[in-house]
């Protein structure tokens, strides 16, 4: 079975992991706009040599309390979009071997399951594997319903 | 042949170059029959055709081209006279020619198809028999025509070869254009903006380095950014005139077609316009001239009746003005019926007969933009399916543009569309509020007042729920953007201004306040929608100088959100209500001049003293001037490096300065002028600038003259900026060249 590279990271007392192969960098201070409006899992569009994207509060799309989720950024491209997570500290890559992915308890990160695509057992603790098309699938549609545009005639008066 | 496929895709692009011009020139051509360069231009485009589509071997097309040849060559030579008959059947070749090339292109084959109708009856109008042609001729036709050098064409073959070579100039329509997809382009464009921005972290190492090789290197960079900058912008640009040529021939068969004469007058095809929005602007266009002739312009009866010359003008006018493309598509026919409109409107349940009967001509052109409206009880193919102008009003607003028509009974229409230059780049003005910087697309602004909302007659009323905002004689609903987008609110201060930007959404007149207006700049715009789908309160992003990402707001989707239509539908406000107008309010004020502006005033109540100051009582303090003053120490402030228009540089040529006195926060601050000039007594009304200009609040018009007036308080917030960071404004400096 082909091993399988994962970045590593922290966020709050979680260490967690997404796949190597999506990463583009790595970046520190990169200043992100705030979005009035958004979901509280975007912290806002931010500018990487002309690409904008959206910043992803990684804390807050998990509901990890404890965490600050702001000094560092993890570039990735999911399946062509740009997304960037907002950690709190990165560690190494590691690869793994796919089948000891363990699925997560159902009650390890309660109504986020669907976030996680399971964990790896390591010496020092779990590390959860993070489903990267779902958080872009998350940032782009956050309630799922598109609201109806009406398109008012123009008033006479 | 490996490269076949190459030659020939040449092959069809000069082909279709040549079958568009072909379109206009035999339109130009039936109006002047006997100009004969012309007739050597149609013939020499269809000769190239001819003998390019024999190297090709398409048969059909060389047989069908040889025919419009022969009779094209009867012509010029004089021995035939062009008329309605012959012209249609050299159109009608020319479509069949452009079918051709279509097909070949999609298939690389022919098309199969029997042309020999249209072929004998071009033939039959070379050899002058216009009548009973096709049993006759057709045998002797068809074998000439397979046969192509015999005698009746020869002398024309060489002829027209040794025009052709003098033509083939260097320059002359030989260059064949590359076809390059738009999101190449875009990426392209989106590299040099980032260039851009790198040039500008780089420039301040080399203002401190001392290495010149360095420095010079920098400054090449700095020179080609500038320049690719200026090329990928120009590149996305295209003259208008891609999308007029076809209208010669639109124009003439829509009036064939309505059994109406008009003649189409085109200016300024060289205006130059975003490819993209070229292509989305000739629909409507195209619609918008279906209309005139169909709708506006009478029948030649008619207008000899009313006096009018029998062929009608319809005018198609394209110029820049104002950063904008203006396009304007004008006819000298009935204009619109406004009894009819009426009649209409109520008929189809638009609008109620009371209603309707109160609007004014103006108004009622507004409802040829509801959707489902025509005049026309028939439907034909041309018009009267009432999709139609709603159509075109949402596609010119969805690039960005207006469209607004103008018509009076007798006399004509008149449809001006304003377009903007290009999509990717949008004229926006930097709007504050709540602390964040967010862009206004300018187009959509109508005027910017300032007013002071904490003061008592502050002209805001509150109007069932909506405050409103007495602007001359209208009231104008307002929204307050930080409201809008849920940021903190403000803390009310005493004397604090905002400013409203008024807006237009779908013909209700609204004002968006915001905390500060910045400047105005043309921006990049980068979409949003595949981040942040259902983001309606913003229309896309754009990364300013220093790299920052700031936001467009869409006016549209904050104004629908808010519900504010609703709510004046339930409560309209009546403009008239309530109406008091204010008797004119006078004010006292100095009158003075500054190093490189005359006509600048302050109200003489803020000024404390006028005093002249020796050069040598000001005194140096760090970067500051300042001056010992009544036991204080004053900052002096020359206002000539704070007012747009201002020269810079420091005027030692006086001794003795005239200095201003006045307090702001419980600080002194010397205003250095040129000369105070005078008091006078002004209307205290202040006409806002349409460009915010920096270091001015506004004008008072008196006796004709203009007079400045200066903003005290920005000019002291720039001056103490200045001190502490070195920047202002904080926003970008020049990020796009025009």
């Amino acid at each position: 079975m082909m091993e399988r590279s994962f970045l590593t990271f922290g966020v709050g007392s979680y260490m967690l992991g997404v796949p190597a192969d999506e990463l583009i960098e790595v970046n520190r201070h990169l200043k992100c706009t705030k979005v009035p409006g958004s979901p509280k899992m975007i912290r806002g569009i931010l500018n990487l040599r002309g690409l904008l994207m959206p910043a992803i509060d990684v804390a807050a799309y998990l509901d990890i309390p404890d965490a600050k989720s702001e000094s560092f950024c993890i570039i990735l491209n999911v399946q062509g979009n740009n997304i960037a997570l907002m950690v709190d500290s990165i560690g190494d890559i590691n690869a793994f071997n796919p089948s000891e992915l363990v699925l997560p308890p159902s009650h390890l990160l309660g109504q986020n399951q669907e976030a996680v695509l399971g964990a790896y057992r390591l010496s020092a603790g779990l590390l959860i594997i993070l489903d990267t098309p779902a958080i872009s699938r998350n940032a782009q549609s956050h309630n799922g319903t598109i609201p109806i545009e009406l398109q008012p005639l123009p008033v006479l008066s | 042949m490996e490269n076949h496929d190459d030659i020939l895709a040449e092959f069809i692009l000069e082909a279709r170059e040549i079958i568009d011009q072909l379109d206009i020139d035999f339109v130009r051509f039936e109006e002047n029959p006997n100009d004969p360069s012309l007739v050597g231009n149609i013939f020499r485009g269809l000769h190239t055709l001819k003998g390019s589509s024999g190297f090709f071997s398409l048969k059909r097309f060389e047989t069908l081209s040889h025919a419009g040849e022969s009779l094209l060559g009867k012509i010029r030579s004089g021995q035939i006279t062009l008329d309605l008959a012959k012209s249609s059947n050299l159109l009608k070749m020319n479509d069949v020619l452009r079918q051709i090339i279509e097909h070949v292109e999609s298939h690389h084959v022919e098309p199969v198809g029997d042309d020999r109708d249209l072929i004998n009856s071009l033939l039959g109008m070379a050899s002058g028999n216009t009548q009973d042609l096709k049993s006759s001729i057709q045998k002797e036709v068809v074998t000439e025509v397979f046969t192509p050098s015999i005698d009746m064409a020869d002398p024309l073959e060489h002829q027209a070869l040794l025009e052709l070579e003098v033509n083939n100039a260097p320059g002359h329509g030989v260059v064949v254009p590359i076809k390059v997809a738009p999101d190449i382009l875009d990426k392209l464009m989106n590299i040099a903006s980032e260039m851009v921005l790198a040039r500008n972290r780089l420039l301040p190492f080399s203002q401190q380095s001392s290495d010149k090789l360095f420095t010079s290197a920098v400054r090449s960079i700095d020179m080609l950014t500038l320049e690719l900058q200026e090329r990928m912008m120009k590149m996305r640009m295209q003259p208008i005139f891609h999308i007029l040529a076809k209208f010669p021939r639109l124009v003439r068969d829509v009036s064939l077609e309505c059994n109406k004469k008009v003649r189409l007058l085109q200016e300024g095809s060289e205006t130059e316009l975003d490819r993209i929005l070229l292509d989305s602007i000739r629909d409507p266009l195209i619609h918008l001239i279906r209309n005139s002739i169909d709708h506006s312009i009478e029948s030649p009866v008619i207008r000899l009746e009313k006096g009018k010359p029998e062929v009608a003008d319809l005018i198609l006018r394209a110029a820049h003005q104002n950063g904008m493309v203006i396009i304007e598509v004008i006819d000298d026919g009935a204009g619109v019926d406004y009894a009819r409109v009426r009649q209409r409107a109520i008929s189809h349940g638009l609008i109620s007969s009371e209603k309707a009967n109160a609007l004014s001509d103006k108004e009622l052109i507004n409802l040829i933009f509801l959707p489902g409206f025509s005049t026309r009880d028939q439907v034909t193919h041309l018009s009267g399916r009432g999709v139609g102008m709603d159509v075109v009003k949402n596609n010119i607003e969805n690039i960005g543009g207006s469209i607004e028509i103008t018509s009076t009974p007798n006399q004509g229409t008149h449809v001006k569309l304003k377009i903007p230059l290009t999509l990717a780049i949008l004229p926006t003005l930097f709007v504050q509020s709540g602390e964040e910087i967010f862009l206004i697309p300018q187009n959509r602004i109508l005027e910017l007042v300032r007013f002071a909302p904490n003061t008592p007659n502050n002209l805001v009323e509150d109007f069932y729920g909506t405050p409103t905002y007495r602007l001359r004689d209208r009231l104008i609903p307002l929204l307050f953007l930080n409201e809008q987008l849920n940021l903190p609110q403000l803390t009310p201060r005493p004397k604090q201004k905002l400013f409203i930007v008024v807006l237009n959404f779908n013909g209700t007149i609204f004002g968006l306040v915001v905390e500060a207006v910045l400047n105005i700049q043309d921006v990049v715009i980068k979409p949003l929608g595949e981040l942040l789908r259902d983001m309606s309160k913003f229309a896309g992003a754009t990364i300013m100088g220093n790299g920052d990402v700031a936001l467009i707001l869409d006016i549209d989707g904050i104004a629908r959100q808010s519900g504010l239509v609703e709510r004046l539908d339930l409560n309209p406000i009546r403009q008239d209500e309530k109406y008091i107008p204010h008797h004119e309010e006078m004010i006292s004020v100095l009158l003075f001049e500054i190093p490189g502006l005359r006509k600048i005033a302050l109200p003489l109540d803020i000024i404390d003293h006028i005093v002249k100051l020796d050069a040598a009582q000001i005194q140096q303090n760090g970067n500051r001037e300042v001056v010992y003053f009544n036991d204080q120490l004053m900052s002096l402030v020359r206002l000539n490096h704070y007012v747009s228009g201002g020269s810079q540089g420091i005027d030692h040529s006086t001794s003795r300065v005239p200095v201003l006195i006045c307090r702001y926060r419980d600080s002194l601050y010397g205003l250095v002028v040129k000369q105070v000039t005078d008091i006078i007594e002004v209307p205290a009304k202040l006409h806002e600038l349409a460009t915010p200009q920096k270091g001015l609040n506004g004008s008072i018009i008196f006796n004709d003259q203009v007079i400045n007036v200066l903003d005290l308080e920005e000019v002291l917030i720039m001056h103490n900026m200045q001190e502490e960071s070195g920047e202002y404004p904080q926003v970008i400096d020049v990020y796009l060249p025009h």
